[in-house]
């Protein structure tokens, strides 16, 4: 039965929500009603609950994230019921509240109906959980709702200001709470509140547990607005009325409290706790009453009220473990919640009726609204405290309290929240009189009388209920004693309560706040003082939003500050973190990697050395002369060197193949290269002027060029090992028996690790792709029929002997790749060498017969042939499977001489890839540098939607070019 | 049975070769690949199911004897990056062809994206360093190749850093497998465990290691590695963005976790420290950098780089519980980073711009569209209970277990600054009135590239919510991998096929 | 023992000189460097195969030989690093050629000058 009723009260919000949403469409303003099902349900179900004996066995837990210790766990006990009344019954009001003051001339009611039941279904898992985890997230959630709330009319300036002010100065706190949760998790080594209660604290853990408890208590202050928090509340003001009255008045700022009730039994006993709760709480009490005098939206006023009673709230936990505080604050609450609630009803309908909430610009509202007006007082009564309210009541629980603790604590400490409770009392006298002075009483002003209508009845019944509340506790304290009791968790007695104590202190002195109060005013009324804003200094808000814009902008010049926002530098970055990372820790082993240099000789033996020395001197010498010289084409002169030098280098290694390899590759690179640098030659390139290089980076950047040259040269050397058995010897005693192939490289490639290299021919026919990407930007139109400039940038004429010589050259070229093919299983060779010359054969030909007139002539297109390759390389992988053998096994069909085979296939397949990919790569760019389209005509339909136009460009026609030419 | 480990590179790949030869983009092309796609989604998921149950599955490509041929292994962490990237390039692909038409699509975006995810399939589940090396090579050519794919004037110059970095990172990529070749003799990833944890103390195993992290960092984009990133992405179309943005720094951190948890010995401490302050930065920097930005794109794409710090950092905390915080954060993030994406995408198509001053008034106009972005945006920034919460709350829980106080206020830090930059996109395309000369209006397109955003964001709403399973998942894979003992023993108790072994 | 001191050299040599011409300002130049680079890795990973001095090549023949071969894995495993390196070689060309083309500019430099991505469609015509 609780069980249930406990269930209902979790579930009902939240599966009314979307209802809610789904009937805004076509209800429009009218959803209201609907939306007010589920508070008085929920609500019904927490008087059940409450009036049920056995409501504290009610227990609800499913596992959640178990590795966690989060458990969705739900308890009703006093604290939680209390709370639970209070969402659910103001949930109740506002709600009824809000349809009427939602008029058409709001949009999206249902989206507003379901928010608000999002958020009250989040108080209720809030109060009723006994799990911090689900307490957090239920926590965070009402910050994210009231976010949206705050940000209704999001279309206002104000109003999205408003909302990031709650939404991140909540969420900052936050954060710092859920630090504060997981230390007291570490503490008590459990997620479950009620486990925590009971325990005593580890031996060792105090300390945690002190920083658990400030962390939490960041958290507290975000959210009930104790200073240095206390700015968002007043501009959450930017959301309706009706939102105001319920999450910043009466339930969710109250959070902070909630927390600090549920967390007292935990933290009570630390030494930090009286101090910062009593210091922080009384000082909010304080500024926020002082702030409120200062401002004049009523609103403002109201909000800043507000803070000064959370804080005061708080405030009370630091006076004593005594539990007739937790008695008094649940009194307090009720009490505040009452006639706050109520009062900003109040303003909801002045705003409404007269179009302004400015008390300099309102007036004789006694006379216009009369109802609005007792209600009204009522509320200020209860705010100022005054006999035969509820609020008077709690007063002189607080004033009593305060006098208790002066006893209790000496000095300042002691004084403080007395002193504090005074000058703050008098302040919201202040504020209730210059309230009824400057809203009701006199003439009403022009503007007001012109905007002016009168309430409805309905939006009035809400503060009314809430008014006769107010002035039933105030005349009839033992009941309130007797409901408050009823909450107080830790139970115990009650002090019982009564309208008069007779002259005790207490009493004196808040007859000593009404006279001081009334003095004041009057003198205030007489002088005519103005109504001053509250000081630049004091606005901790502007600071705020100073402070959030101000980020931007760090995080830009830290950006730059990084050099990150130039092209040119970032090279120089990575490389020199590279070089530091490294010899950083180079440094730190500098003992042990001078020991491993140690073991090198300077001299390999006999002329073999002398070659090696030889052939190093030649290729550094290629690459200085890379650098040194400017122009492009003896630069690649110098890198081809480089490139030849490297190649015989590999002989000098025993890598014939690497060396053949390494002489086809270099060839066919070289071909890309001239292609480009011809083309820069010819738009002179080159030639554009650069700002100077900076000595200082200059030296930069040798200096970087030089570390890694090191890192990696003493790298070859250091890293040698040869006290462990390599891999290498392996493949050399099995190649012939295992892999049936002679040339131990071949079989590695193509056999023992032909994965590699089935992926590497991948890599080649992407990179084809990829160029054919950049060389022809598609185009959805059909390609122009324009014929294009073209410019012959090849400087050799294509007479009739060179055709004879390259034609006649072809056949005897291919037939020498075929041997290289066939032999490569066991001699130096393969499919990737016989592939380049076969291509580099081909690309001979289409120079000295032009792209166009050669790709007519090569029947099938090239990508065709490497996409092919491709298949046959996958499809000898495959075949195996069909076999019962792995992936990629080899089977073997020896034919006499020649051992046939998946490798064999596997080589056919590089060949065949080795070849398209070439052509595909020198073809298209060869005609792209011609400043024409870089597919043939046959490919363009097949290859491009439209078509393709030639990427090529009218240097004279570009920003970037006249720039340049400018700097020039 | 252990053949089908093939499958994820071989097909895709097989696929793109497919697409390749029937060039012109057609429905039939893309549902073929669509299908393709789901498939591999299929089985990746069942993979992970299988794995969990009967632990690693390894194949020895060629059934060489180990360690003389390339062994691809499956635990439970590859397969459950097999998922993700299957999932995410469904997601991608779909949401690109609600965007374009058949005839408008660019014929080679989708053998590119294929061959991208066979290269970082391959990366996932090879073991072996220089077969890693050509994995990353794979997919690396293939990201440069679809990044400049559909560039125009103003975007193809974006790709150079991009290039330029990642060249470097290759050549040093290329030595280190050599320097790892010649201290430890092999390249298989077990026969390395085995060897190196006999050189603890060795110097050279230091450096190694190091090697290792900065060519790794480059891929993740740690601080100061990251240049490359948020200049290249918001230059792609959103589509391939998104899946750029969901795997391809995830791939770094995976290999990350895979080298330091499972290849390289437990005792490298002080580089696990490096990590952990890299990442710090990492976070802190990146995020600043997101708020300078003022395009959603931009934003989102710093964003990446922030939320690598947090991966990297639970890597460098280095524990059971680390390693399963950044194993569920990684899961969290590569969807919810790819959906953000996705709605940018949207942005972009209903306003023909995502730049923030010239947006706005979208949560009027879509609210689906919006309620997507909001919930992934909190996600990422950490709120309770969706799924960005749970990682930070395990790093959070570890480091200040670990005492390490200013690591986990880097942290806090980062995601307050993070839910700062994602107010700024979230007033300025959604709650912003409408710009007046340029009213947004939705398209039959815009919707349908919306619902792709939706389904992701349920998955990651999933995530979040059945929190406790998928940790169950990670705590298993996170388990795995630093159980190195084990993986050895699985690789090297394969048996190599007939006549495979002298 | 291992007598590569030159061969360190080498490497040394070409990794800093590749590494300067990568650092360079101009496309042509920044090309040859990656173009360098990747050589200068190539022969990295062949000092790992140790000292060839006295040693024969991988190829074996039927009956057992006398004299130690050479570790053909880093020459296996170059022969892939080479085939890679060209096809990274010839896309960075091309990309560099079409940022000249796209940009009209030829340095790093030039490329700074209005770097702000346009919104979909708008192509910067100039």
């Amino acid at each position: 039965m609780v069980t249930s009723l406990l269930l209902a009260v979790l579930l009902l919000p939240f599966l009314s929500a979307p209802l809610v949403l789904a009937l805004g469409r076509w209800l429009g303003a009218k959803v209201g009603w609907a939306a007010l099902a589920a508070p008085v349900l929920t609500f019904g179900a927490c008087v059940a609950l409450y009036l049920n004996p056995d409501a504290q066995q009610a227990a609800l837990s499913w596992t959640w994230v178990p590795s966690l210790g989060v458990e969705l766990s739900f308890a009703p006990d006093g604290l939680a019921l209390f709370f639970g009344l209070l969402v659910t019954g103001i949930g109740t009001l506002v709600t009824f509240y809000a349809t009427h003051y939602l008029d058409d001339s709001y949009e999206k009611h249902g989206q507003f109906y379901c928010i608000l039941q999002l958020f009250m279904g989040a108080m209720l898992a809030t109060v009723f959980t006994s799990n911090v985890l689900v307490l957090f997230t239920a926590w965070e959630l009402t910050g994210v709702v009231s976010f949206f709330l705050i940000g209704f009319l999001h279309e206002k300036a104000e109003s999205r200001r408003g909302a990031r002010m709650a939404l991140m100065t909540t969420g900052l706190t936050g954060l710092v709470l859920l630090a504060g949760i997981v230390l007291l998790q570490q503490v008590f080594g459990t997620a479950d509140l009620t486990r925590m209660v009971g325990a005593s604290v580890p031996a060792g853990k105090e300390g945690l547990l002190a920083a658990a408890f400030l962390c939490c208590f960041v958290g507290i202050s975000g959210k009930s607005a104790l200073v240095p928090f206390h700015y968002w509340l007043p501009n959450a003001m930017a959301a309706p009325t009706p939102v105001s009255a319920y999450l910043h008045s009466a339930t969710m700022v109250k959070l902070g409290v909630f927390l600090t009730a549920r967390l007292f039994p935990v933290f009570g006993g630390l030494e930090s706790w009286t101090p910062l709760l009593v210091s922080i709480g009384f000082l909010t009490f304080f500024v926020g009453a002082l702030f409120a005098w200062f401002s004049y939206d009523l609103k403002a006023v109201l909000a800043y009220t507000t803070v000064a009673q959370l804080g005061l709230l708080v405030g009370q936990y630091g006076w004593s473990t005594h539990h007739g505080v937790v008695f008094g604050d649940i009194a307090h609450i009720l009490n505040h919640s009452f006639y706050k609630a109520c009062l900003f009803m109040v303003v909801g309908i002045i705003d409404h009726c007269t179009g302004t909430r400015d008390l300099r610009q309102l007036g004789g509202l006694a006379r216009k609204m009369p109802l609005t007006t007792a209600i009204a007082f009522v509320g200020l009564a209860s705010m100022a405290g005054l006999p035969l309210t509820s609020g008077f009541i709690s007063k002189e629980l607080l004033l009593e309290g305060g006098l208790g603790f002066r006893d209790g604590h000496a000095g300042l400490l002691g004084l403080w929240p007395l002193l504090a409770l005074v000058a703050g009392s008098v302040l919201h006298v202040l504020v209730a009189l210059r309230i009824v002075k400057r809203v009701f009483l006199g003439t009403a002003p022009q503007n007001v009388d012109e905007h002016f209508h009168a309430p409805s009845v309905g939006i009035q019944l809400p503060p009314l209920v809430l008014a006769l509340a107010v002035l039933y506790f105030g005349v009839q304290p033992a009941a309130f004693g007797v409901l408050t009791g009823s909450f107080s968790p830790l139970g115990g007695a009650t002090p019982e309560l009564a309208l008069w104590h007779g002259w005790t202190p207490a009493a004196l002195l808040s007859l000593g706040v009404f006279a001081t109060a009334g003095a004041v005013f009057w003198l205030s009324e007489r002088g005519r003082w103005p109504v001053v804003s509250l000081p630049r200094a004091l606005q901790l808000d502007r600071a705020f939003d100073v402070l959030v814009e101000a980020v931007p902008r760090f995080g830009a010049r830290l950006d730059r500050a990084l050099g990150f926002t130039h092209p040119s530098r970032y090279l120089f970055i990575i490389g020199s973190f590279l070089v530091i990372a490294v010899l950083v820790t180079a440094f730190q082993g500098r003992s042990e990697i001078a020991a491993l240099l140690a073991r090198t000789e300077p001299l390999p033996a006999g002329l073999e050395g002398w070659t090696r020395w030889a052939m190093v001197l030649v290729i550094s010498a290629g690459m200085a002369l890379s650098i040194a010289w400017k122009r492009p084409m003896p630069q690649l002169f110098a890198v081809s060197l480089v490139g030849f030098g490297v190649a015989y280098y590999y002989v000098l290694y025993r890598a014939p193949d690497l060396a053949l390899t390494q002489l086809l590759v270099e060839t066919a690179t070289l071909l890309l290269l001239l292609l480009v640098v011809l083309r820069f030659k010819r738009d002179k390139a080159e030639l554009q002027p650069l700002p100077p290089e900076k000595p200082a980076s200059r030296l930069w950047r040798i200096g970087v060029s030089v570390g890694v040259g090191l890192m990696l040269g003493l790298g070859v050397l250091v890293f040698q090992n040869d006290s462990v058995e390599r891999a290498g010897s392996f493949y050399v005693e099995q190649t012939l028996p295992l892999a049936q192939g002679a040339n131990g490289v071949n079989t590695v490639v193509v056999d023992f690790r032909g994965f590699d290299t089935m992926l590497e021919i991948t890599v080649l026919l992407i990179a084809a792709l990829g160029c054919l990407g950049l060389l022809s930007r598609a185009t959805s139109s059909a390609p122009p029929s324009t014929s294009y400039a073209t410019v012959d940038l090849f400087p050799v004429p294509r007479n009739f002997i060179l055709k004879a010589v390259v034609l006649g050259g072809f056949v005897p070229l291919n037939l020498f790749s075929l041997h290289i093919f066939f032999r490569g299983h066991n001699a130096p060779g393969g499919g990737f060498i016989a592939g380049l010359i076969t291509a580099l054969s081909l690309l001979l030909v289409s120079f000295v017969l032009g792209v166009d007139g050669f790709r007519r002539g090569l029947r099938v297109a090239p990508l065709l042939l490497s996409v092919t390759g491709i298949f046959l390389a996958v499809s000898s992988a495959l075949l195996p499977l069909a076999f019962g053998h792995s992936l990629l096994h080899h089977l073997h069909v020896t034919m006499g001489p020649l051992a046939l085979g998946t490798p064999m296939l596997f080589d056919a397949g590089v060949f065949l890839t080795v070849v398209g990919v070439t052509l595909k790569l020198v073809l298209p760019l060869m005609k792209s540098v011609h400043g024409l389209p870089a597919l043939v005509r046959e490919e363009e339909g097949k290859l491009w939607p439209a078509g393709s136009e030639p990427i090529d460009f009218d240097p004279q026609r570009l920003p970037v070019a006249d720039d340049l030419r400018r700097d020039a | 049975m252990s053949s089908l480990l093939g499958l994820p590179i071989l097909a895709p790949l097989a696929t793109a070769l497919f697409a390749l030869l029937a060039p012109r983009p057609s429905v039939g092309r893309r549902v073929g690949v669509s299908i393709a796609l789901a498939g591999m989604l299929g089985f990746a998921l069942w993979l992970v199911g299988y794995v969990q149950a009967n632990g690693p599955i390894v194949l020895s490509m060629g059934g060489w004897v180990v360690p003389y041929g390339i062994v691809l292994v499956a635990d439970t962490l590859a397969g459950i990056m097999l998922c993700l990237s299957s999932l995410t390039a469904l997601a991608c692909v779909l949401h690109g062809f609600a965007e374009t038409p058949p005839e408008k699509e660019d014929p080679l975006r989708l053998p590119l994206l294929l061959l991208l995810l066979a290269g970082i399939h391959l990366s996932f589940l090879t073991g072996d360093l220089f077969n890693l090396f050509v994995a990353f090579e794979v997919f690396l050519l293939a990201s440069y190749a679809l990044m400049t794919l559909e560039a125009d004037r103003r975007r193809s110059r974006r790709a150079l850093p991009y290039v330029t970095i990642n060249l470097l990172g290759s050549a040093l990529f290329l030595c280190t497998c050599a320097f790892a070749y010649s201290l430890f003799g092999t390249l298989n990833f077990a026969e390395i465990a085995v060897r190196s944890t006999a050189m603890v103390g060795d110097v050279r195993l230091d450096l190694l290691g190091l090697l290792l992290l900065l060519v790794f960092a480059i891929k993740a984009g740690l601080f100061p590695l990251y240049y490359w990133l948020p200049v290249s992405y918001p230059a792609m179309p959103s589509s391939i963005a998104a899946f750029y943005a969901g795997m391809l720094t995830k791939v770094g951190v995976y290999v990350l976790i895979r080298i330091f948890g499972t290849v390289l010995p437990p005792d490298l401490s002080w580089l696990h420290t490096a990590i952990a302050w890299a990442a710090a930065l990492t976070m802190v920097i990146g995020v600043l950098g997101a708020v300078a930005q003022s395009r959603v794109q931009s934003i989102l794409s710093y964003h990446i780089v922030s939320q690598v710090g947090y991966m990297a950092l639970a890597i460098g905390l280095f524990s059971r519980f680390a390693f399963a915080a950044a194993i569920f954060y990684v899961i969290h993030h590569i969807v919810v980073k790819a959906t953000l994406f996705l709605v940018g995408g949207v942005v972009m198509r209903v306003q023909g711009t995502d730049h923030l001053d010239r947006t706005g008034g979208l949560w009027k106009l879509a609210p689906a569209l919006g309620l997507a972005f909001l919930l992934q945006a909190l996600s990422l920034a950490g709120i309770p209970p969706l799924s960005g919460f749970w990682g930070k709350y395990m790093i959070v829980k570890e480091g200040l277990s670990q005492g390490e106080w200013v690591l986990v206020a880097f942290s806090l830090v980062a995601s307050i600054l993070t839910l700062l930059s994602m107010l700024k996109i979230w007033f300025g395309a959604f709650w912003k009135a409408a710009p007046k000369d340029a009213a947004p209006v939705l398209s039959r397109s815009s919707r349908g590239m919306t619902a792709v955003a939706g389904a992701l964001t349920l998955i990651s709403l999933c995530i979040g919510l059945g929190a406790g399973h998928f940790l169950g998942i990670a705590e298993h894979a996170a388990h795995e991998t630093l159980d190195r003992t084990a993986y050895v023993r699985t690789v090297q108790a394969l048996q190599p096929d007939q006549g495979k072994q002298p | 023992m291992t007598a590569q001191l030159d061969t360190a050299v080498l490497v040394a040599v070409l990794t800093a000189g590749s590494i300067y011409l990568c650092l360079s300002r101009r496309f042509l130049r920044m090309l040859f460097g990656f173009l360098l680079l990747s050589n200068a890795a190539n022969v990295a990973v062949l000092a790992v195969s140790g000292d060839p001095t006295g040693k024969a090549t991988a190829t074996v023949s039927a009956e057992a030989s006398q004299v130690a071969a050479v570790d053909p894995l880093p020459q296996a495993l170059i022969l892939t690093a080479i085939v890679i390196g060209f096809s990274v070689a010839a896309y960075l060309t091309v990309l560099l050629y079409r940022i000249y083309v796209d940009t009209g500019a030829a340095t790093t430099t030039g490329l700074e000058r209005d770097d702000d991505l346009g919104d979909v469609g708008e192509e910067a015509a100039g």
